[in-house]
């Protein structure tokens, strides 16, 4: 339980940093983040300005909390979310850095990307034109 | 230690016909093992390497874990997922292990 209490905290705080910057993050996942968590989107704490946004990005599947490894994967995760959504819709990044650095997260929570893995699915072990030669003394 | 004093005594009489001979006493000569040998493993497969008893399977085995003390002279190239015969030799001896006592099965 301790990775859905730590995954909760950081929705609370990406909830918290939409909503008002200023406001001191809570310690502790309060009841509203795990409703979130959980996929109840009746929470009465989004702004009218968010309101357009979907709210399916801060649903967050229980299949998810059981592979998110590290505290700072889900942070830099967390963080990286945030920054494109609070733009105004507008991306401060170009779409391959976004995407790149998208990857980069999600290649270190769950392991490497199919294209890495495809890359090195042709690398083995290669032999060309080997040749031994053996020293032989011939007695005469 | 092994040779008797009769054995001894009479190994400069053996060797005495080959002072009198013009041929050389003995002659380096080179034996091909391997010729120009190419080929590949993809990540995940496995290779059977079968052949009669002097074929040389051992041999093609030990040039692949890079064990080719012995030989006189080894020619061609390796990569083992883009590393160098060189530099798994130095740097990653212990992944790539030939043994010995698993092979020669019938």
């Amino acid at each position: 339980m301790a990775s859905r209490d730590i995954l909760a905290q950081h929705v609370a705080n990406v909830h918290a940093f939409e909503t008002s910057p200023e406001n001191v993050l809570p310690a502790v996942a309060s009841t509203e983040s795990l409703s979130t968590l959980q996929g109840d989107n009746s929470s009465p704490a989004t702004s009218a300005g968010q309101s357009s946004r979907p709210a399916v990005s801060r649903v967050v599947t229980g299949k998810s909390l059981t592979s998110v490894p590290t505290n700072t994967d889900v942070d830099a995760l967390v963080r990286m979310l945030s920054r494109r959504t609070t733009t105004g819709g507008q991306s401060d990044i170009s779409a391959d850095d976004y995407q790149a650095e998208l990857e980069q997260i999600m290649g270190s929570i769950f392991g490497h990307s199919e294209n890495d893995i495809s890359r090195r699915k042709n690398v083995g072990v290669v032999w060309k034109h080997l040749s031994v030669h053996l020293a032989h003394r011939l007695e005469c | 230690m092994n040779e008797t004093f009769g054995g001894t005594f009479l190994a400069p009489f053996k060797k005495l016909p080959l002072l009198f001979s013009h041929r050389k006493a003995a002659e380096d000569t080179k034996r091909t093992l391997l010729h120009d040998f190419s080929g590949s493993v993809k990540d995940g497969e496995m290779l059977l390497v079968l052949g009669r008893p002097g074929s040389g399977c051992s041999t093609f085995l030990k040039t692949l874990a890079s064990q080719t003390e012995g030989y006189e002279d080894v020619t061609g190239e390796i990569s083992y997922g883009g590393l160098s015969a060189k530099e798994v030799k130095e740097k990653y001896r212990g992944e790539v292990v030939y043994n010995q006592g698993l092979s020669g099965l019938r």
